[in-house]
């Protein structure tokens, strides 16, 4: 997985097929730099990736959760119309995360739910 | 075999991009499983084509909104999100509307409006737009 700092938030980008030791590092991994990089915003980046079974929605789900007891907001992005039905599909609850289409969009997400914890 | 050509008819009815970003989800008349499956497809398909931020999905044209019917409507809205798109849920009749509850149906957190118009307004705003007159400002 790419993982690219942008000022203090990390764009995350994942590709293919989330099998169990892509889905654990992940796992593993962004937290840890999250905690190194101290990253107030998370992008994970999902247009690479067509399709996600229960256990890797849930891996990211929880994921989200730890970075958020970092202190880091997540925004999810890139999600297209075959992986957002199947994750539907899966009464995922990826669904109850910010996500945008695009990007660009997911910054400006971000950027909005980092002001709204400074409060 | 009429009702067979209502139902072609209908599946190939287009969804507007009633402005920037922001897309019509027009439903109309009976919805089986196929159909469901298929105005799905197109809808998510039209959010990823035209970069949308909202989709009004209205339902004027259906005549009775059951369990089944909001169902559908509550995936759609729920596969949009995660594409970064809002559901606007319009054309609601009062009728329609009494139904819900009394079927005890609950849409979640889809903002509904009963006319068009007023979606779209909802979805301008949600945009950071708004209407003005020629002569203000």
């Amino acid at each position: 997985m790419n993982l690219m700092a942008e000022a203090d938030n990390l764009v995350v980008t994942l590709r293919g097929d989330l099998d169990d030791e892509y889905i654990d590092l992940l796992r593993e991994r962004l937290p840890a730099e999250v905690g190194r990089r101290r990253s107030r915003g998370v992008i994970i980046d999902l247009s690479a990736v067509d399709f996600m079974d229960a256990h890797a929605a849930r891996v990211v789900e929880e994921t989200a959760k730890a970075l958020s007891l970092l202190g880091a907001e997540t925004v999810l992005c890139g999600i297209g119309p075959g992986l957002a039905a199947s994750l539907v599909d899966l009464q995922s609850g990826l669904a109850r995360l910010p996500a945008a289409g695009w990007l660009e969009d997911a910054r400006d997400v971000l950027e909005e739910l980092k002001r709204r914890r400074r409060v | 075999m009429e009702r067979e050509a209502v139902v072609t008819e209908v599946m190939r009815t287009p969804m507007p991009l009633v402005w920037d970003q922001v897309l019509m989800l027009p439903i109309v008349g009976l919805l089986d499983s196929e159909r469901t499956q298929k105005i799905l497809e197109m809808a998510l398909n039209g959010i990823q084509e035209h970069r949308a931020k909202v989709l009004i999905v209205d339902v004027m044209g259906v005549m009775v909104i059951d369990e089944a019917v909001a169902s559908h409507i509550l995936k759609i809205a729920a596969a949009a999100k995660l594409m970064g798109c809002l559901c606007i849920l319009t054309g609601v009749s009062p009728q329609n509307a009494r139904t819900m509850v009394e079927l005890g149906i609950d849409l979640g957190n889809i903002h509904t409006h009963s006319t068009l118009r007023d979606g779209l307004e909802a979805a301008l705003a949600h945009l950071g737009l708004r209407v003005v007159g020629k002569r203000e400002g």
